[in-house]
């Protein structure tokens, strides 16, 4: 059976004043249908770059991407837009500020012509009573909105579409805590109820875990880790992702899995990454190979893939740390 | 509360019934409502809760940086010794930068965007000392190698926009120690940044804290924080303190419901294929002018009795305990085990 959701090596190009940044070089996924990728990276790594290009925002410079086995053109337009929707990070800045509740949700029904009038505002009705939001509510405008209530309104925009796949970028971190929880449970429901396939993008690990059946780590345009959630938070093997993970608070387990990571410096210039493997000038692991080498997606076991020419030396040593 | 009770002895910063008011026609708001707290000399107080909880005002009326249109009212307030209870212009400066300083959250539009690094520290420098200024861009070297800086002399001639995030956090932390502080409050500096990058700023903050023994009052909406960096904890909801005591056994053992329900609702270690579900704090905090008259929490709380809706409950010490709590229905200590 084919994936819900392929990408094959997808490229995206920025064109800035001081050269091309390769935001995206060259990233292959695969999502199944009802299946969670979690996608964490520091800002700048290309997250963002590699969504908007899947809900065609960006136009990528190559790679193709496949819904059910479909090629899809990238620049999707009519009917294939539905397919792939987006919920933004800050829904303030995406929802017009002058359209009501009730309007902004039924936008994307009357652009793509979907029922007559009528059975539009009934299924604007439904799909706000589904995430939560009042009548009361319906005729207010963003600005009358809580974060967590805009961030709902979002939501169901994005689902008025009945969409197969939704790409979440950073949906909760504008929201506070007790929020955080009500949206997650919201887009969790929502997955269950219509087998949604999400892209879930977070800088959040402890978020990642909690809603993700994969995790992908993203650095400088690249995927270097991939597996199950399981493996890979019980047992990182690139230096990066066992960085990012003893900085969010898991120094013990970190260390009964193998090297220690700590990062001093900061990204590297997007511009001009470095030769070989694109984390070693961070990496306290490096070695000679890594400037020479580009170090390919190694697969450990159970899909656990892992771009590092070192990571054999702890996978095979370790054993996972049960979390 | 008495006020020896709040206090410990030799408190650095001993703040008592701190209310911030919201001036309206229609009657005064408060946005901040008789807060009390202390900060010893090489301690970290964390103020902790969600947006509109008033931390970060907090913060800004102790450096009595607020808009006129605000008004501060306090039954005490001291700060190395001295009485800042409404203090005049000139002893706020006095204080300002050289007893305590503030880290922002955003250095970007707190740092002056056509100055370079050097002219904006030797500035903070020289108003705290009288030196040349050869001696002050000595001391400015001094401070970036302190905020560790690689190539400090280099990054001197920088203007704010060319250096990244997190070497702008370094700059600020910089120019919040030229003036020698004995206390810093730190406004979320680390929430606009990475998570490798914010790692590297707090254990910063925490080795300059041991080193120069600071006092540090850290304002967060973020629990991980608050367990990486605080020795004592504050949680504010709408206005008010509701609970405090130490990091481990607030945490541990939240007797507050809002507490618990914080804590509760953040993903504890499950997997999705776990199925567990987040527990949700139904609704949203009060804006301060149409808080309820009881508990502020009380509409969201699940405990919540008839007494909740009448009286605001105080802010009680607890006997024998360093933990402070204002909850009338309080969760036993045995209930979260």
């Amino acid at each position: 059976m084919s994936p819900r959701l392929q990408i094959d090596e997808m490229v995206v190009e920025h064109r800035t004043k001081r050269g091309v940044v390769h935001a995206v070089a060259g990233v292959s996924l695969e999502l199944a249908a009802g299946e969670t990728l979690g996608l964490v990276g520091e800002s700048g790594c290309g997250k963002s770059s590699l969504a908007r290009a899947i809900v065609g925002l960006n136009t990528p410079k190559s790679g193709a991407i496949r819904i059910d086995g479909r090629a899809t053109d990238p620049r999707r337009r009519g009917a294939q837009a539905r397919d792939i929707q987006m919920v933004f990070q800050d829904p303030y800045g995406s929802l017009n500020p002058r359209m009501s509740v009730r309007e902004l949700v039924e936008e994307p029904l009357s652009v793509h012509r979907l029922g007559n009038r009528a059975e539009r505002v009934a299924t604007a009705k439904a799909l706000l009573e589904r995430v939560g939001i009042s009548a009361a509510m319906h005729d207010r405008l963003p600005h009358q909105l809580s974060g967590g209530q805009r961030q709902r309104v979002g939501i169901a925009r994005a689902m008025a579409l009945e969409p197969k796949i939704v790409i979440c970028d950073e949906p909760v971190s504008a929201l506070d805590v007790s929020v955080q929880a009500q949206v997650l449970n919201l887009l969790l429901d929502l997955q269950k109820e219509q087998e949604l396939t999400f892209l879930f993008i977070s800088h959040d690990l402890e978020v990642v875990r909690y809603v993700s059946h994969r995790i992908a780590v993203m650095y400088l345009g690249v995927i270097v880790e991939i597996g199950p959630a399981e493996g890979v938070w019980s047992l990182p093997l690139h230096p990066y992702t066992r960085a990012l993970m003893q900085t969010a608070g898991d120094a013990e387990r970190v260390a009964a899995t193998g090297p220690m990571v700590t990062l001093s410096s900061e990204l590297p210039n997007p511009l001009n990454p470095p030769s070989g493997c694109r984390f070693r000038t961070r990496c306290p692991l490096a070695i000679e190979v890594c400037a020479r080498d580009v170090p390919a997606l190694e697969d450990f076991g159970d899909g656990h893939r892992v771009a590092c020419h070192r990571a054999g030396e702890w996978a095979s040593t370790a054993t996972p740390a049960h979390a | 509360m008495t006020p020896s009770a709040s206090a410990p002895k030799g408190a650095l910063l001993d703040v008592e019934g701190l209310s911030i008011l919201i001036k309206d026609k229609r009657g005064d708001v408060r946005a901040v409502d008789d807060v009390s707290f202390s900060v010893a000399a090489g301690e970290t107080l964390a103020i902790v809760g969600e947006s509109g909880a008033g931390k970060s005002l907090t913060a800004l009326a102790l450096m009595r940086l607020l808009p006129k249109t605000l008004g501060v009212e306090a039954k005490r307030i001291t700060l190395a010794g001295q009485d800042l209870t409404s203090p005049s212009e000139l002893d706020i400066r006095k204080v300002r930068g050289s007893v305590m300083a503030m880290i922002f959250q955003d250095p970007l539009s707190a740092l002056n965007p056509v100055l370079t690094v050097e002219r904006q520290l030797v500035e903070a420098i020289r108003l705290h000392e009288t030196i040349s200024r050869t001696d002050a861009r000595a001391r400015a070297l001094e401070l970036l190698d302190m905020v560790r800086i690689p190539a400090a002399s280099a990054r001197l001639g920088e203007y704010p926009h060319r250096l990244s995030g997190g070497m702008r956090q370094r700059v600020m932390i910089a120019m919040a120690l030229a003036g020698r502080p004995k206390l810093i409050l730190a406004d979320e500096p680390t929430t606009a940044l990475d998570v490798t990058i914010s790692g590297q700023i707090l254990d910063l903050l925490k080795e300059l804290q041991r080193d120069l023994g600071l006092g540090m009052l850290f304002i967060t909406h973020d629990l991980h924080v608050v367990r990486s960096v605080a020795h004592r904890v504050a949680v504010m909801y709408s206005g008010r303190v509701v609970e405090s005591g130490s990091v481990a056994d607030v945490f541990e053992r939240p007797r507050h419901p809002y507490t618990e329900g914080l804590i509760q609702a953040r993903p504890h270690g499950s997997f999705v294929t776990d199925g567990h579900r987040l527990r949700e704090i139904a609704g949203t905090v009060p804006v301060p002018a149409a808080r309820p008259p009881g508990c502020a929490f009380e509409p969201r709380c699940v405990r919540a009795e008839a007494d909740c809706r009448q009286v605001v409950p105080p802010l009680v010490r607890e006997a024998g305990t360093p933990r402070s709590l204002a909850c009338f229905h309080p969760l036993q200590q045995e209930q979260y085990a």
